[in-house]
């Protein structure tokens, strides 16, 4: 079979299974998919239209003048380099990402074994799955950059040519970037076992995509301040990028500079980049063709060849296994399952990344929050003092509110296609519900109580406030635990591949709006009473004790009627 | 041997998909000390039986008893007196095999002590010693298969229910199994186990049960087999004529 017809049948093959997934999905699945894809149309419409708009104020003669007195000069090559910025960010972003897909496509999909017995030429399977893991990204890249780069054309009336030719040069750097990205992936899976591999780089792009999100707010919170007048600084950085960007010996900037030079009318120009673009992407895809003949298969075969490898041994064999090892508190099978999920959770990177990153990124606004508490005016500072600490509650839940929340949303997902030998063994679904609560309460619970004693200390908080924001964080945790877990046990899915699916879109969103309305209303019954006594001049200590009754009565009732509620749910997960 | 003394007892059993039956009106019992084979084509229901007997789906209509428990309606009851070995051994990869075994004895309340004590003696019988400390995820399908096998058999059921327990060990291990099987019945345990593995079945099996699109078309002894099946005299032969030996002949007729 040639490779062109082998890949041929292996991309229809892809084509069919989406296709029947789509016929066979419920209708309103099949409607919110269509919704869903009018929607993204509306989108690319709306920013092809937002683009032109804006590109084409760049014309008129009064940004010209705010241009020239802020010395940054004629705005037109800021516009004819954003082709050269925007192709350029699409190759390395592909590469990047391009990366986790790949390792996970190439190597970790499970119809390779069908796939590599079968008859077909390495390179057609290779091709297929490159190009399948390729298209995702293509089409992201193209919604959002297609409207950019196209209303930019229709703003300054670039010639015909250039239409067609930004998608193509679209494709051309999508195919370089994966195509070197999967001689990466290709050369890295012969050194190292590919799963080990995938768990690495999932747990390091949750944590870096998770950091370069919050990386405006960082280098705002710890260096360097508010800009009173962001435009001229960051219209400056773009230039200098696009400067920096526009070398032609870069293989990167090649398609960039060929649309730049095209726009300019330097015709000759233009057709050598083109034509050195074609032969980058080409060469590339070219090359891991040659090398994947001689080093995918053998590559894949090392992820096959199990039982040779010596099996790798736990962190430490585990102590004998006796009382020490179980809370009297619980009957030994909810305290097991907790001691199941806390290894489980800490030995899997991907898990691990998942609860570490809203925990980071709670702690960073919490941290945003004292800053900008020390920015405010000083005697508003001064009147806030007396109820600082209540604002070290508020951060101390923050902090804790992302772990809670993932841990017991994704508590009965988790188990996945393990979830068979908890539901075979003779549990109540309530000893099932009490296990996975424990298991989202515990790590917020201790997190909060942490973060809420360095605060105080930090604060110089009394013992007094201590005594009663701990008792308010462990409530408000637990009445979240409780809801999230209610909606984990209704939304479980069990056939996720990515952690991320772990609990289906509408019950996840839903968690977290009521999660929310939780928090706000839970704190405003713990703080109300403190603060009507505080303005009748009343013992604060009063005003305490109600909160923390009615609070604690509210926060107890979430924390276990939700999850009572659907407590007969739990034995139709997974059927 | 009357139907109350039964350890497994199906009362017409069903279970549609939708519109699709895949198990229909199935009657019949597995008694203690006895192993008992369910035979079937792809896709007859033999799993989704099983599923049903162990309280993994709920039956559409009609009722499984596990040692006198209605599983729907006292599940507890009765899954603490079966063990269970599914087809696809999926297990917690990120445990391991010693910590498995360890945390099926607490699912199952067993007292700490025994928990080590059986968790030791089966990793040292299914030759699982060496890599009793490491995780899973480095085991290969045979070893899981056989930590599947050594979980179940933890709190010492009274009921083994095991969907193609020898698929994918080598021969000793397959070996070791039949033999543990046999051991059980021997205690008086109710063995009820699918095979494609005629052989298995013949050679093991008190009983056998065959299904065929849904329904039960035959259960009995070898004996009672041949004599319904026009006196064939192998299980193989009689497997084919009573779910669709035509067909097989036809396929073969076209592979020629």
């Amino acid at each position: 079979m040639t490779l062109f017809r082998a890949v041929w049948k292996l991309l229809r093959a892809q084509w069919w299974i989406w296709l029947n997934n789509f016929r066979r999905a419920k209708g309103r699945a099949r409607l919110g998919y269509v919704v869903f894809a009018i929607f993204l149309l509306g989108l690319a419409a709306g920013a092809f239209a937002l683009s032109r708009a804006m590109l084409s104020a760049l014309r008129d003669p009064r940004a010209l003048t705010w241009f020239d007195a802020t010395g940054l000069g004629n705005p037109m090559a800021v516009i004819e380099g954003v082709p050269l910025l925007v192709l350029s960010g699409v190759f390395l972003l592909t590469f990047i990402f391009s990366f986790q897909v790949l390792l996970q496509v190439l190597y970790l999909s499970g119809d390779m074994d069908f796939l590599l017995s079968s008859p077909l030429p390495a390179r057609a399977v290779f091709v297929a799955k490159l190009l399948q893991a390729v298209f995702p990204n293509f089409a992201l890249f193209s919604l959002f950059t297609l409207p950019l780069l196209w209303g930019l054309g229709a703003a300054y009336g670039y010639s015909a040519l250039y239409y067609p030719l930004v998608p193509l040069c679209l494709a051309l750097q999508t195919l370089a970037a994966a195509g070197l990205s999967a001689l990466l992936v290709i050369t890295v899976v012969r050194v190292f076992p590919a799963r080990r591999v995938f768990e690495v780089i999932s747990f390091l792009s949750a944590m870096i995509g998770m950091l370069c999100s919050q990386w405006y707010n960082l280098s705002r919170g710890f260096g360097r301040g508010v800009e009173s007048d962001p435009v001229g600084p960051a219209v400056g950085r773009v230039t200098g990028v696009i400067a920096r960007l526009s070398v032609p010996w870069s293989p990167m900037a090649w398609p960039g500079l060929g649309l730049r030079a095209l726009v300019r009318g330097e015709w000759l120009p233009a057709l050598a980049y083109f034509v050195l673009s074609v032969g980058l992407a080409g060469g590339v895809f070219l090359l891991s063709l040659s090398v994947a003949e001689r080093l995918y298969y053998s590559g894949w075969f090392r992820v096959r060849v199990v039982p040779g490898r010596r099996p790798k041994r736990a962190a430490a064999r585990p102590a004998r296994h006796g009382r020490v090892g179980r809370l009297p508190l619980f009957s030994p099978p909810v305290w097991s399952i907790v001691l199941k999920d806390f290894r489980m959770l800490q030995r899997d990177l991907r898990n691990l990344s998942q609860l570490l990153s809203p925990v980071i990124f709670a702690l960073i606004y919490a941290v945003m929050i004292f800053r900008s508490r020390s920015a405010v005016d000083t005697r508003v500072a001064t009147a806030m003092q007396h109820y600082s600490f209540y604002l070290a509650i508020f951060v101390a839940l923050f902090a804790c509110w992302g772990l809670t929340t993932r841990l017991a949303a994704m508590g009965f997902s988790q188990e996945s296609q393990c979830y068979w030998i908890l539901k075979t063994a003779p549990l109540r679904p309530a000893q099932l519900a009490l296990a996975k609560w424990l298991v989202a309460f515990i790590p917020g619970a201790v997190l909060g109580s942490a973060l809420l004693v360095g605060l105080g200390i930090v604060q110089r908080g009394s013992a007094g406030d201590l005594l009663f924001g701990w008792p308010v964080v462990v409530m408000v945790v637990a009445g979240n635990t409780g809801l999230n877990l209610a909606f984990g046990i209704t939304g479980a899915r069990l056939d996720w591949t990515d952690p991320r699916q772990m609990v289906s879109g509408s019950a996840g969103c839903l968690a977290s709006l009521l999660g929310m309305g939780f928090q706000s209303l839970s704190m405003a019954f713990f703080l109300g009473p403190v603060l009507i006594t505080q303005a009748l001049h009343w013992p604060v200590l009063i005003g305490q004790l109600t909160g923390l009754l009615v609070g604690g009565i509210f926060c107890a009732g979430v924390a276990v009627l939700p999850p009572l509620l659907v407590l007969q749910r739990i034995p139709l997960i997974g059927e | 041997m009357g139907d109350e003394h039964a350890l497994i007892r199906t009362v017409d059993l069903t279970r549609y998909y939708g519109q699709h039956k895949a198990v229909e009106g199935l009657n019949f019992s597995v008694y203690g000390g006895e192993i008992f084979g369910f035979l079937g084509p792809n896709g007859a229901g033999k799993t989704t039986t099983m599923k049903m007997i162990v309280g993994l789906l709920r039956p559409t209509r009609g009722q499984a008893f596990v040692a006198g428990h209605d599983v729907v309606r006292e599940p507890v009851a009765a899954r603490s007196v079966i063990g269970y070995v599914p087809e696809e051994p999926h297990l917690y990869t990120k445990l391991s095999g010693r910590e498995f075994l360890r945390f099926v004895g607490d699912l199952y309340n067993m007292p700490a002590e025994k928990v080590n004590r059986r968790a030791d003696e089966l990793l040292r019988l299914f030759d699982l010693e060496e890599a009793a400390d490491s995780l899973i995820d480095s085991y290969s399908h045979g070893m899981r298969q056989k930590t599947a096998v050594a979980a179940a058999l933890m709190h010492d059921p009274r009921v083994l229910v095991l969907d193609e327990p020898t698929s994918g060990l080598d021969p000793r291990s397959a070996r070791l199994i039949k033999d543990i099987l046999r051991q059980m019945a021997g205690r008086g345990t109710a063995v009820f186990l699918s095979t494609h593995i005629m052989e298995i079945a013949e050679r093991m099996c008190d009983r056998i049960g065959i299904i065929n699109a849904g329904q039960l078309v035959a259960v009995g002894t070898m004996d009672e087999l041949r004599a319904i099946s026009a006196g064939r005299a192998s299980l193989e032969d009689i497997f084919l004529s009573l779910t669709g030996g035509a067909e097989y002949a036809e396929i073969a007729e076209v592979l020629r």
